[in-house]
């Protein structure tokens, strides 16, 4: 040990000067012998708080001496000692202890048998101490050199102008008063009773057999927070009907229902667990939504809501709201923010609810937009199922005191045939229509029945149900719009018209529309929704431009057709003339452009082959000189339509047809011959233009 | 007989029936045109051409507008912005999406065409296109819901035997609160509809209400002699001077007299032009009362009464109501 603090010891702080013939130096002392055997600490403890103080070397004090409490390691209180100075005033002796100090090379070094003395200002270490410990001081040539007993140097310390030889020490200070924390920190925070095991165990050597208390450790707090553990049962335990409703908004919702419901709002009685559900666009409409609730329960028991458990949603923390159940004596119970737990019967229902509505929707392969229904489906059945809480009961039962029938229950998306009443069809029409079941209804006594052709709902009691087959979503959605399409009058193909209407069937009578789930009537969807969701021809409205390369055109009929046309146009309208080309001047290329032009129902109305010149070709200066197109400002637009309103003149419009160009160039553009018709044997001549070309710089003048 | 031309569209009209359809014949042989009777769309406005009067509108356009930004089912509101708010460059908040801002405000320029009453609001938030905010983003989401509230409003022109011009000019003073700029904002008027009209926040700062106002009549001064001599060359010269009204006294009797004074001696000599056209008589300043100003539109955000009242006194309608 002692050659490692050699080897370390010429870094050392407290060095004063270093020799080079003489590395062995080390510290004041070494710990190694002033440390009992059972406590030979070389580890450096986390929790010690370091202070410099200066100690003076003194060989007329009979004891070390400080008068820093904080400095001591260890202090035991002693009493009745005095320590007389130079001028036979006498202090009081506090206590006696041992100093702790770290060395430079990161051990720790101790001083023991410091004698505590609150008065003094200074620290002093006395020398006759440190000679009884065995070790030897030399004083020669203002430098005074304390050496270990086995030879090697400790420290070195040079007299100062007030001819005093001072040290300076890193003192150390363990923040534990316990040996217990002590042993808490050496096991890294381990909790105390895993430290309490250790010991009544035995399961290692060297654990002091102490008591340990469990004490309040604030980096174990920080470190180790955890959440508090939730009541299995609650305190508030109630006794009757609407004794206290949990309420809670599940959502947001995607994709939307068709009527735009995003949420869907909960009731759950906590007496008998049933359960009562609204779908919402949004969510401020959950104070309307519980007012109705409240009436409309209330008025159904004629008992009043007693409280409200809900989260802190600002839907339910609302001033509104707030001062509502003030008013009314509603208690309102809340969670503490980051607890949904605590509002945990509706947030298990809202699983429930979604797990039911999942399995629905995908056994069935429904689309997702019908959850709304789907959702008033599920509290509907989970009223009539068993629930944990109700001992041999089911939520409708504890509620009403009936026990319900359920012999009419159906399979959500059953294909159903509803009968067709009597007055609504003639002798000879279907007695029945083929429709979607998707629900039952609160109001009357019948079945929820989805049109997917017109797109409604509609309520009926004479139903036939099909168990064994489903109806296809994705087909009905196809073909009403193929109906829709072929007769209705908007403006399918234009690229403004975003929006088509699904529904161009007017409404019959007997239809009933749900409340909650809106009927499908005035649905909208975007094109790019039905793009999305069909893949239908209607695709190719969208393209502009074929990417048709001309060796494909020229070998294709139509294309070959449309390209003959187009030459036939421009030489009709004079374009252009063969002629040879002029020394220095330099032709245009030219490229075919393929499109086909759509109609409105987006069938290929007409091939269509344009020439274009590679304008970017053009020098300016040389092929043209100005660029600009002849244009009006809006200000005298608006007083020409005033000056014609004045006048009462009618204002007609004009439009020229954009087939070829008319401007007559006024520089001389050659271009090339187009492919595909070259002059046979003047296949070196070039094209003189006399008119514009798309593509020329010129084009918006002509 | 007028012609209007724009690129490869044209609009024509005129007193003589068989000149008109003579004019069509010719053009129709010289190029390949197409007849499109009566006008109904030119340049995005559409044109409603009816016994009384014709309607200009941009209904589709701004309706357009608001479905691509995803405004279509906001909340309307009855002014397209706040009285009293102060936009700066400086304003707080985060940055806000470039593109989806300048898109925005080039949507709301165009549709600017047949809305006078949206020139302020958007010539104010299109100052901040540079470093938009969050809270300019805010003030131009109101545009659009102020916009959403009246998609139908249109201009409508009617029928009269008044050719005169008429012009509104009108100030504010230190509107812009990063520069303390003035806004001048005019208006000129053929019958009962109004058909051209400027806001624009001054090039200058100016030291009192009555400079400000000054430098807002010198530019409404240029915009007439441009306006002037367009309608000589209709034929339709103007006899007389132009009237401009103006709310301000002092302005109208600075371009009266040429004097300086201790306060305007520091006025710019361009500006003293109106000085000119107002001796030689091409323009009359008359003075207006405060409540008459119809320009105030174009300067200041306005509450919602005085808002509608000036707006129809500019000839808007709502197409709804009518």
């Amino acid at each position: 040990m002692a050659s490692s603090e050699a080897s370390s010891a010429h870094d050392m702080k407290n060095l004063v000067r270093e020799e080079t013939d003489e590395d062995e130096m080390l510290l004041t002392r070494s710990s190694d012998i002033e440390l009992g055997p059972n406590s030979s600490r070389n580890t450096e403890f986390g929790l010690r708080v370091q202070n410099n103080s200066i100690w003076y070397l003194d060989t007329g004090a009979s004891n070390h001496m400080c008068g820093d409490e904080n400095m001591f390691d260890e202090l035991s209180k002693i009493e009745a000692r005095h320590v007389s100075f130079g001028d036979a005033s006498k202090v009081m002796v506090k206590g006696r202890g041992t100093i702790c100090f770290s060395q430079k090379n990161g051990r720790i070094g101790t001083i023991r048998d410091v004698y505590y003395v609150p008065d003094l200002k200074t620290n002093i270490l006395s020398m006759g101490q440190l000679m009884e410990k065995g070790y030897s001081v030399i004083m020669k040539d203002r430098v005074l050199e304390l050496k270990h007993k086995l030879g090697h140097l400790i420290a070195r310390v040079e007299m100062k102008q007030n001819r005093m030889y001072k040290l300076e020490l890193r003192c150390l200070k363990l923040n534990v008063e316990d040996e217990a924390m002590k042993w808490h920190f050496r096991f890294g925070h381990l909790h105390f009773g895993g430290l309490t095991e250790l010991v009544q165990k035995e399961m290692v050597r060297g654990l002091p057999n102490i008591e340990f208390k469990k004490n309040f450790c604030e980096d174990c707090v920080l470190g180790k927070h955890q959440r508090a553990s939730l009541p299995k049962t609650t305190e508030y335990q109630v006794k009757e009907q609407l004794g206290l409703v949990h309420t809670d908004v599940c959502g947001l919702i995607t994709p939307v229902s068709f009527s735009g419901k995003r949420y869907f709002l909960t009731f759950i009685d906590d007496f008998s667990q049933k359960t009562w559900v609204y779908c919402l666009k949004e969510k401020f409409e959950v104070f309307g939504v519980f007012k109705k609730f409240k009436v409309m329960i209330e008025n159904e028991t004629c008992t009043k809501i007693k409280a409200v458990r809900s989260d802190r949603g600002g839907e339910y923390t609302s001033a509104e709201f707030m001062r509502y159940c003030e008013e009314l004596g509603i208690r309102r119970f809340l969670i503490a923010s980051y607890s949904p737990q605590q509002n945990g019967v509706a947030e298990r229902k809202n699983q429930t609810i979604l797990n039911m509505v999942r399995a629905m929707l995908k056994g069935k392969n429904m689309s997702k937009e019908f959850w709304a229904e789907a959702v008033q489906c599920a509290v509907y059945v989970q009223n009539r199922c068993p629930h944990a809480k109700l001992n041999g009961q089911i939520p409708h039962e504890a509620w009403s005191g009936k026990k319900p029938c359920v012999s009419h229950l159906n399979v959500f998306n059953n294909v159903a045939y509803a009968h067709v009443p009597a007055q609504q069809r003639t002798k000879l029409e279907d007695r029945s229509k083929k429709l979607v079941f998707i629900g039952y209804d609160e109001k009357t006594k019948g079945y929820k029945l989805f049109n997917p052709v017109t797109n409604k709902v509609l309520v009926s009691r004479d139903v036939v149900i099909d168990e064994e087959n489903e109806w296809n979503n994705s087909a009905v959605i196809v073909k009403s719009i193929a109906t829709t399409s072929g007769s209705s009058k908007t403006t399918f193909g234009s690229p403004t018209s975003e929006r088509i209407n699904l529904d161009n069937v007017p409404a019959r009578q007997q239809e009933v529309f749900d409340e909650e789930e809106e009927p499908l009537q005035t649905r909208t969807r975007s094109l790019q929704d039905i793009y999305n969701t069909t893949n239908e021809v209607h695709m190719c409205l969208l393209a502009e431009s074929e990417d048709v390369r001309f060796e494909e055109a020229v070998v294709d009929e139509k294309w070959k057709k449309a390209m003959d046309e187009e030459i036939a146009a421009i030489e009709r309208n004079n374009t252009w003339e063969l002629s040879d080309l002029p020394q220095g001047a330099r032709p245009i290329g030219v490229k075919w452009v393929f499109k086909k032009k759509m109609n409105a129902q987006g069938e290929i109305e007409r091939y269509k082959a344009q020439l274009v010149v590679k304008g970017y070709r053009q020098r300016e200066g040389v092929d043209y000189a100005e660029v600009f197109a002849p244009v009006t400002r809006m200000e005298t637009v608006r007083l020409l339509i005033s000056i014609a309103a004045q006048n009462k003149w009618p204002i007609f419009q004009m439009d020229v047809k954009s087939a070829f160009l008319n401007g007559v160039l006024k520089e001389e553009v050659y271009i090339e011959q187009p492919l595909g018709y070259m002059r046979r044997g003047e296949e070196k001549k070039v094209l003189w233009l006399k008119k514009a070309l798309y593509g020329l710089k010129q084009a918006p003048r002509a | 007989m007028f012609i209007d031309l724009y690129v490869d569209d044209l609009v024509f009209m005129g007193n003589d029936v068989e000149l008109t359809k003579k004019f069509k014949r010719t053009m129709e042989k010289e190029f390949e045109m197409t007849d499109l009777g009566h006008m109904r769309y030119f340049l995005g406005l559409k044109v409603k051409q009816l016994e009384t009067g014709i309607f200009v509108s941009q209904e589709r356009y701004a309706e357009d507008i608001l479905s691509k930004f995803k405004m279509a089912r906001c909340c309307p509101v009855s002014t397209p912005m706040e009285p009293d708010t102060k936009l700066s460059k400086f304003d707080g908040g985060d940055h806000v999406d470039a593109n989806k801002y300048r898109s925005l405000v080039g949507s709301l320029r165009y549709l600017k065409s047949t809305r006078p009453d949206l020139l302020l609001s958007v010539g104010i938030v299109s100052r901040y296109m540079e470093e938009s905010t969050y809270t300019h983003w805010r003030a131009l989401k109101r545009i659009l819901r102020y916009v959403r509230g009246t998609t139908s409003l249109r201009l409508y022109y009617t029928r009269s035997d008044d050719y005169r011009l008429v012009g509104y000019s009108d100030s504010d003073w230190c509107g812009d609160v990063d520069y303390r700029k003035s806004t001048s904002g005019y208006v000129f008027f053929m019958s009962n509809t109004a058909f051209t009209w400027l806001s624009k926040k001054q090039p200058i700062v100016t030291l009192s209400t009555c400079e400000a106002e000054y430098v807002a009549a010198s530019l409404s001064v240029c915009h007439a002699i441009w306006l002037r001599n367009l309608l000589s060359k209709l034929e339709m010269k103007q006899k007389g001077g132009t009237v401009i009204r103006v709310d301000n006294k002092s302005a109208i009797e600075l371009a009266k007299n040429p004097v300086n004074h201790g306060r305007s001696k520091h006025i710019d000599v361009k500006f003293h032009f109106i000085r000119e056209q107002v001796k030689e008589g091409n323009v009359e300043m008359v003075h207006v009362g405060s409540r008459d100003q119809i320009a105030d539109l174009f300067t200041k955000p306005l509450p919602t009464v005085l808002f509608n009242n000036y707006k129809n006194l500019i000839g808007m309608k709502d197409g709804r109501s009518i």
